[in-house]
């Protein structure tokens, strides 16, 4: 399983190279005397697959100094647990407006996944979610998307 | 040059620009002080609000940040451990062991007073060195600004202890460049019809993901509670033997600092490192190093703030950031509309050299925050992380929209986020990612601007002098990890 993980971002990275050579099939390499929008990425995706390969070469040999750094289970859950809540505030801002989204989502990372007391909890969104709409809404006049009071 | 500074003062010293400074160099001490969030998140959290500023007063305060966050470093270090970045782990190693030993004050203090002599003197650095190498590098041509753009990304990898992984990440940050359209020629690359990505990928949620929401999911992994050391006022005086054994570690570090901090990528992690290792060989009491050693606390805070100053050098005169900081200030003078670059010095004179005063009463009012005030920030240490981490998060994605006023940046710092949480988790850099990404347009431009004067001859970089010299530079930086590692093997 650690051999694996340490293999990851070479595989990442020869995956990207290739995802970058497929995406820019319609573009040229060199044009006339000038190098195309092809020129680059091909050079890049190139340096990045012999990067790759080099980093699997010192791995399989034992001489790679990287050392992956696996969360316990229980901070696993709780990092996946706020990444699920940042997508569903992402999802929930055009529907609910900014500062309501940004509300639930502290009291969901608060409560549920920290398990902080309810009454800290509380404040911390109140001056946090006050804060945003006094900064960015009122002082700095960011037109914050607020659906619900349009 | 004295006419220069002296005009620059007159700029730093206004009230609106004080009161930024005073504004940076305190969230800087903020950020450095809070575990998990280091300068260069803070300046990229904090840049969207600049944009109702100045350009020369939000330059000012975010640089304020960037060198207030090492003088905040400190705290954690040396209060509860934890290194808030990686410039600080020197100072944790005797600092921490300082404050068990009942000595928390003198170490703050030792800190603070090498921080701002060291400063200051990189500060003088600055306005003394940056002016002739902008001379110089109005002699560069697009051969010479693409091999310094890619000494600045193959540097770090270079520099660091897994040149692989940090050259893979400097690659990733350059392909992350590449989507929007072709810089020369305009035509649409790798966007995959996606309106969003039609202009690229914005600087702002790459730096915010990667720095600030990347840290902040890693500290969510920690439920422990940490309880710092406490730390009187009365406890912070230094004794006569404490200052005899640090005035030459300040100097040494200083010294070493500036000349790390002014290489491409090295940044204030290796000045610190080095300048620990120079001292704990000059030290008459070498044992105590790791044990409480207060030269090798002054040494490696000395380095550090100094390495944070000198980075500004090549980015002040020569468009290229010598560290993640100085990539985002960098990022935040082209965001808000000047060019770096050589003739920066000439055409913005009045930036730079406001920006170098600023940075003189930074450090002055940085003294002043952390030698009679330190206990009160000490005191923030005891605010259960728990109830800032989501405040940050929330702050960062909101700050992040405020910027573009679009939903497509907050998506775009969610997944810089996992993508940086990732990186550290694997063991990958993220340094280097933001470099790459800063340089990528320069670095790319300038490759085919060159192959376009020389008709596709790539013998343009080897004819001229100076990127002669500069190729034999990206060669060295090159071949240097694989000869570090044969050495290795044979010892």
């Amino acid at each position: 399983m650690m051999r694996f993980l340490q293999a990851v971002p070479a595989i990442f990275m020869i995956c990207l190279a290739t995802g970058v050579m497929l995406g820019t099939t319609g573009l040229s390499f060199w044009d006339g005397f000038t190098p195309g929008a092809r020129f680059f990425p091909g050079w890049l995706s190139g340096a990045a697959v012999l990067l790759s390969a080099a980093l699997l070469v010192t791995q399989w040999r034992g001489t790679d100094a990287g050392q992956p750094d696996l969360p316990e289970p229980g901070g696993a859950v709780r990092v996946l647990a706020a990444i699920a809540g940042l997508v569903t505030l992402a999802l929930l801002v055009p529907l609910i407006g900014m500062v309501p989204a940004a509300a639930l989502f502290m009291l969901y990372l608060l409560l549920i996944v920290m398990r902080a007391a309810l009454v800290p909890a509380l404040v911390t969104t109140a001056i946090v979610t006050v804060g945003i709409e006094v900064v960015f809404a009122r002082l700095l006049a960011v037109p914050l998307p607020a659906p619900l009071f349009s | 040059m004295i006419d220069a500074l002296l005009q620059g003062f007159s700029i730093a010293l206004q009230p609106e620009n004080l009161l930024f400074i005073f504004i940076g160099v305190l969230i800087g001490q903020i950020v450095g002080a809070l575990p998990g969030v280091g300068p260069a998140a803070g300046m990229a959290l904090l840049l969207p609000l600049t944009f109702g500023l100045e350009p020369v007063t939000a330059i000012m305060m975010l640089a304020g940040i960037m060198y207030g966050g090492q003088y905040g470093g400190t705290l954690t270090s040396v209060l509860i451990n934890v290194p808030g970045e990686a410039s600080g782990v020197m100072t944790a190693m005797d600092g921490h062991a300082m404050a068990r030993q009942g000595r928390a004050g003198a170490a703050l203090s030792i800190a603070a007073i090498g921080s701002f002599i060291a400063g200051i003197g990189a500060v003088m650095a600055v306005a003394v060195i940056t002016p002739p190498l902008a001379s110089v590098g109005l002699k560069f041509n697009a051969p010479e600004y693409f091999l310094l753009a890619a000494l600045g990304v193959i540097a770090v990898g270079s520099l660091g202890e897994a040149p692989i992984r940090s050259l893979l990440a400097g690659v990733l940050g350059l392909m992350i460049a590449l989507v929007g359209v072709d810089p020369l020629t305009g035509t649409p690359r790798l966007n995959f019809g996606m309106p969003s990505l039609y202009q690229g990928i914005d600087f702002i949620p790459v730096a915010i993901g990667v720095f600030g929401i990347a840290e902040v999911l890693t500290s969510l992994e920690r439920s422990d509670k940490i309880e710092p050391i406490r730390t009187r006022l009365k406890d912070m005086w230094l004794t006569a033997e404490d200052w005899a054994t640090c005035r030459f570690s300040i100097l040494r570090g200083g010294l070493i600092g500036l000349f790390v901090g002014i290489m491409p990528g090295a940044g204030a992690s290796v000045a610190s490192l080095l300048s620990y290792l120079t001292e704990r060989r000059f030290s008459k009491n070498p044992e105590k190093f790791g044990n409480g050693a207060i030269d090798g606390l002054a040494a490696a805070e000395s380095a550090n703030n100094s390495a944070a100053h000198g980075a500004l050098i090549p980015m002040l005169s020569l468009g290229i950031p010598g560290s993640a900081s100085s990539a985002v200030l960098l990022a935040a003078l082209i965001l808000h509309g000047i060019k770096p670059g050589p003739m920066l010095m000439t055409q913005e004179s009045t930036l730079v050299w406001g920006l170098i005063a600023s940075m003189v009463v930074g450090n002055i009012f940085l003294l002043v925050l952390n030698l009679p005030l330190a206990p009160v920030f000490a005191a923030l240490l005891r605010i259960p992380y728990v109830y800032l981490a989501p405040g940050i998060l929330v702050i960062s994605l909101v700050g992040a929209y405020a910027a573009t006023l679009s939903m497509a940046t907050v998506w775009m710092c969610i997944t810089f986020g996992i993508l940086g949480w990732l990186m550290m988790k694997l063991d990958i850099p993220r340094a280097p990612l933001v470099l790459a990404l800063v340089l990528a347009p320069l670095m790319e431009t300038s490759l085919r601007q060159s192959l376009l004067l020389s008709l596709g001859s790539p013998m343009i970089f080897v004819e001229r002098p100076i990127s002669a010299v500069l190729l034999a530079l990206v060669l060295f930086a090159l071949i240097a990890p694989i000869v570090r590692v044969m050495r290795r093997r044979k010892t």
